[in-house]
C-alpha cells in the first residue's frame, strides 16, 4: 500500500486533513475503502436501531416521572415544613455518625486495629461501616466467585459485591448476610509492596491471623497477591474457623481471576 | 408580547422535556443494550437516565444539546451499575495505537446480516463499542462522544479505529466460516 494511501486510510478513522481529502479524490481504491466503510457503519446504524422500543417502556418511563412531576406547590410548602421540622433532628446524628465513624477509628487501641492497619485501614468503611442492602444481590454470583460460596456457612446469601478502587488499591468485596441478620464481609485487597501479615505482631494460627475489634471480629490470611480479611459479627472463633474454611477456595478463586 | 413568546412562556418543563428529551428513548434503549449485552437491564438503567434526567431538567439549558446530555447520564449510569456488582477481568484496550496496525484493511464481506453485525460489535471489547456506538451509529462527534465518555478526544480516535479493525476482522472470520 503506497503511504499516501495509508496515511489517507488511517486518518479516515481519525480527522481526515486536506491533503488526506486530495488523496481521496484521486485515488480510486481509497474512495472505494472508504465507501466500504461507510456501509458497514449504515448498516451498522441500523442493525442496532432495529429492535423497535417497547411501548410498555415509554409508559413505564413516564410513570416514573410522575410522582416527582406530580408534585406541585401544596407538596413543596408541604417538604419543606416537614424538612424543617425533622432537620434538626436528623442533621445532628448524620454528623455524630460520621463523627462516631471516624472516631471509631482512632480510639481503637494500637492493639485492636493492628489488622486493620494491613491493607484494610485505607477502605474501612466499604468493609465495615457501609450499609449493604437486606435483600439478596440480583443477579447470579459469576461463575469464578461461586465455588467459595459451597463453604459458607449454610443459610447465608450475598446481598452485594463489588470491586473498588480506593486510594489506588483494587478491593473485592463479597458480602453475605444470614436469616437472622448476622454479616459476613469477605475483603480481598491487592497487596502493596511488601506488605505482609507475617511482620505483625496479630495473634496466629498457622496462616490465619485474628484480632478482635468492637463490634467485629476480624480474620485474615494472604492469598495469591491479594491480603484476605472476614470480618463478620459471629463469634471469634467462629470467625476465625470461617476464614479457615475459606482460605483454600479463596486463594483457588483469586488464582483464576488473575 | 407577541403570540409566540406568549406559547413559549405557558410551554410548561414537561413539555419541554417531553418535546426534547422523550425522543431519544429508542436510542438511548440500543446503546445501552449492546453496551450492556442485556435489553432487561438496558431498560432499567434508561428508566433511571429518565429519572435522573428529569430531575435535573431544570438545570438543562434549552437549545444545547439535550441527546449529547442524556447519552453522558447514560454512561454514567451504566458505570455505576456495573459498579454495584463484579466487573470480571476483561480485555483492556491499549490506547497507544501505532499506525503500522490501524493501515491493515481486510476486505469486507458483500453480505452483512444484522445479525453478523451485532454480533461482531458485542465481541469486540466494551470500551471500543461504547466509542462505535456513540460515533458511527448515534453520529456524535469525536468532542461529544469524548466529553459524554469523560476521556481524551485522541482516546476515542484510537478506540475508534481499533473496534472498527476488531469488528472487520470478525466480520471476515465469520464469511470465511461460511
Amino acid at each position: 500500500m503506497k503511504p499516501d494511501c495509508q496515511r489517507a486510510l488511517l486518518n479516515l478513522d481519525r480527522e481526515p486533513g486536506p491533503m488526506d481529502l486530495a488523496h481521496l479524490a484521486e485515488c480510486e481504491a481509497c474512495r472505494g475503502e472508504a465507501a466500504l466503510r461507510e456501509r458497514v457503519r449504515v448498516e451498522l446504524q441500523r442493525a442496532v436501531r432495529s429492535s423497535p422500543v417497547d411501548a410498555a417502556l415509554q409508559q413505564r418511563v413516564r410513570a416514573s416521572l410522575a410522582a416527582p412531576r406530580s408534585s406541585n406547590w401544596r407538596m413543596y410548602a408541604a417538604a419543606a415544613v416537614l424538612l424543617i421540622a425533622v432537620g434538626s433532628y436528623w442533621a445532628v446524628p448524620w454528623a455524630e455518625n460520621r463523627m462516631a465513624e471516624s472516631a471509631y477509628f482512632w480510639a481503637l487501641p494500637d492493639t485492636v486495629s493492628r489488622i486493620m492497619r494491613v491493607g484494610l485501614s485505607d477502605h474501612v468503611h466499604c468493609a465495615v461501616f457501609r450499609k449493604w442492602p437486606k435483600q439478596a444481590a440480583p443477579e447470579e454470583l459469576p461463575a469464578p466467585y461461586r465455588p467459595v460460596m459451597s463453604h459458607i456457612p449454610a443459610g447465608y446469601r450475598v446481598v452485594a459485591g463489588h470491586e473498588c478502587k480506593a486510594q489506588g488499591r483494587l478491593f473485592i468485596h463479597l458480602v453475605m448476610r444470614s436469616p437472622d441478620e448476622k454479616t459476613v464481609s469477605l475483603v480481598m485487597a491487592r497487596k502493596q509492596p511488601g506488605e505482609t501479615f507475617a511482620t505483625s505482631s496479630l495473634r496466629r494460627v498457622m496462616g490465619v491471623f485474628t484480632e478482635d475489634v468492637p463490634r467485629f471480629q476480624i480474620a485474615g490470611f494472604e492469598a495469591s497477591s491479594f491480603l484476605i480479611f472476614v470480618v463478620s459479627d459471629m463469634g471469634g472463633a467462629e470467625n476465625e474457623q470461617l476464614a479457615w474454611t475459606l482460605a483454600v477456595p479463596v486463594t483457588a478463586m483469586l488464582d483464576a481471576l488473575g | 408580547m407577541n403570540r409566540a413568546e406568549e406559547q413559549l412562556l405557558a410551554t410548561t418543563i414537561e413539555q419541554r422535556f417531553e418535546r426534547e428529551a422523550m425522543p431519544h428513548l429508542r436510542d438511548l434503549v440500543g446503546t445501552a443494550t449492546r453496551i450492556m449485552g442485556d435489553r432487561v437491564r438496558a431498560e432499567d438503567v434508561v428508566q433511571d437516565v429518565y429519572l435522573q434526567a428529569w430531575k435535573s431538567f431544570g438545570r438543562f439549558e434549552s437549545g444545547t444539546n439535550c441527546r449529547a446530555w442524556l447519552y453522558k447520564i447514560l454512561f454514567h449510569c451504566i458505570h455505576h451499575y456495573r459498579r454495584k456488582w463484579f466487573r470480571l477481568a476483561v480485555m483492556q484496550p491499549m490506547d497507544d495505537y501505532t499506525e503500522a496496525t490501524a493501515a491493515y484493511t481486510p476486505p469486507i464481506p458483500e453480505r452483512l446480516t444484522d445479525e453478523d453485525l451485532l454480533a461482531a460489535l458485542d465481541k469486540i471489547p466494551s470500551d471500543f463499542r461504547a466509542v462505535i456506538l456513540l460515533v458511527d451509529v448515534e453520529e456524535f462527534a469525536y468532542k461529544q462522544a469524548a466529553d459524554i465518555l469523560s476521556v481524551p478526544i485522541g482516546t476515542v480516535m484510537s478506540r475508534l479505529s481499533r473496534g472498527r479493525k476488531a469488528m472487520r476482522e470478525l466480520l471476515v472470520s465469520k464469511e470465511a466460516g461460511r
